[in-house]
């Protein structure tokens, strides 16, 4: 089977980089020239249907790995293959491409993933749009389709998304992800910042999607409680590495790496 | 089908010093389709961390987990992630206490998304003895025997050629634990192979054809 997602020993480095830095076991920031390591030789890959997790505090590089995956990031060495097809530093009308069909992403909050300014549906469909989807009739049709699978009602529709609730925004980004149906559905502290309720609403209806599409997920949160609902694997990430990887109920019953042991120690419940 | 070879596996505790649980000190046991073997033994003894570890719910320091036929096995102690989730899927499942599902979904779609029809999954939460209305209630609210028999319909929801069983029937009235040893029973007889941890063996039920103590992190008799 093709990996959907593939990461293959990817360092990124924030910063010019100096002959002291990044020592294999080393601090992230390196003490000569400040420059650092968010991503030091991380490799995954996530196949069709699968559901992984980045856990990890913040700075540890989770974000950059997703912004990688993303195409938003060109890594300083190693590979990132989509479908196969080796997608590193790749730019132009192709990344394009790739973005609006290949990669659905929601982002943290709802103002770098969406144009406030637009409607819901509007959002929706200038996502189809970008993939190269005609015709008012099919694309409003879709647009409503996926505003009731993402349980928003559909005569808000319409309605500016400026003046939806913090929870409703986020819906909105998962719609206009899945508008193309794309393999893989990133997703980056999904529900942060949302009150806890709204979070139970998000997670669940994630996972109902998941379930019945079987679209691949790349989930990172600091929170292990949003990780246990989600992923069936699950990566560790501290200063750029990844110290622990397995099956999510395996990291949490039986963590091995003392700073996992630290993660599941301290959740709130 | 199940064949353990000195399993051992030791927990690290970085947060208390480094302490060090010599929980499994080489543990060989074997079960073969349509037998049940029950490991009984005092609490810390390893018996739950035997049944994690070829859950793959903890991973095991050395030795190996043989499932399946003798020359087309897989070790568990080994296998990729991808390869034990396919074995949960299809061939193993694991009855605990706990509740390790989502907690706002309906007990009888639970039951279905472990493997079966919408039909099927009422039937099998009737034949656990989950009172009818309660099929359709979320199971946050469910008492620990509740809870045991919703885990308990959702690992029969398809049939997996071994079942491993953490004090199954532990929070069950004797009414349901006899309904569910029956269960079990028929289960064995269809060719099921079960591992169960019990701290009381049930003597009275025919489901049980060994019985193995630990001690300590090894089987002592």
């Amino acid at each position: 089977m093709t990996s959907i997602l593939e990461v293959v020993d990817v360092s990124v480095r924030y910063g010019v980089g100096c002959e002291r830095c990044a020592p294999a076991d080393g601090p992230a920031r390196c003490p000569v020239c400040g420059s650092v390591w968010a991503c030091r030789g991380l490799s995954f890959d996530v196949d069709s249907g699968d559901v992984m997790g980045i856990v990890g505090e913040s700075g540890s590089g989770k974000s950059t790995a997703l912004a990688c995956a993303n195409l938003d990031l060109v890594p300083l060495s190693g590979r990132v293959r989509l479908l196969g097809e080796d997608v590193t530093g790749i730019g132009g009308a192709r990344r394009r491409e790739l973005r609006a069909e290949a990669l659905g992403i929601v982002c943290q909050t709802p103002a770098q993933g969406l144009d406030l300014d637009l409607t819901a549906g509007g959002n929706v469909v200038s996502r189809m749009l970008a993939a190269g989807a005609r015709g008012y009739e099919a694309l409003r049709r879709r647009a409503s389709e996926l505003v009731q699978a993402t349980e928003l009602p559909l005569e808000r529709m319409d309605a500016v998304t400026s003046t939806f609730s913090g929870g409703m925004q986020q819906r909105v980004q998962v719609a206009r992800a899945l508008a193309t149906r794309p393999p893989i559905l990133l997703l980056d502290e999904p529900t942060s910042g949302l009150d806890v309720s709204v979070q139970v609403r998000l997670l669940d209806l994630l996972r109902r999607i998941q379930l019945e599409t079987q679209v691949a997920m790349l989930v990172v949160s600091h929170d292990l409680g949003v990780i246990r609902m989600l992923a069936d694997r699950l990566l560790v990430m501290r200063q750029g590495r990844i110290v622990e990887r397995g099956l999510t109920d395996q990291l949490l019953n039986d963590p091995r790496h003392p700073y996992t042991q630290l993660l599941v120690s301290s959740q709130l419940s | 089908m199940l064949r353990v070879i000195d399993l051992r596996k030791r927990y690290v505790r970085h947060l208390l010093g480094g302490r060090v649980e010599e929980v499994l000190r080489g543990v060989d046991l074997e079960v073969d389709a349509g037998e049940c073997l029950v490991v009984t033994g005092p609490s810390g003894s390893g018996k739950s961390t035997l049944l994690r570890c070829i859950y793959r719910q903890a991973l095991p320091d050395s030795g190996s987990i043989l499932l399946g036929p003798p020359g087309d096995s897989i070790d568990l102690a080994a296998a990729s992630e991808r390869e034990v989730l396919e074995r949960r899927r299809t061939t193993v499942g694991l009855v605990t206490q706990f509740l390790d599902v989502v907690p706002r979904v309906g007990a009888a779609d639970l039951v279905a998304q472990a493997g079966c029809s919408a039909q099927e999954a009422r039937r099998l939460l009737d034949r656990v003895g989950l009172p009818g209305d309660l099929h359709d209630v979320p199971p946050a609210t469910f008492s620990g025997g509740q809870r045991q028999l919703l885990n308990l319909a959702r690992a029969l929801a398809r049939p997996r050629p071994l079942l491993l069983l953490d004090e199954a029937t532990a929070s069950l009235d004797p009414s349901r634990r006899h309904a569910v040893l029956r269960m079990l029973e028929e289960k064995k007889h269809a060719g099921t192979a079960l591992l169960a941890v019990f701290h009381d063996v049930p003597t009275a039920a025919g489901v049980v054809d060994r019985v193995v103590t630990m001690r300590e992190g090894r089987i002592a008799a």
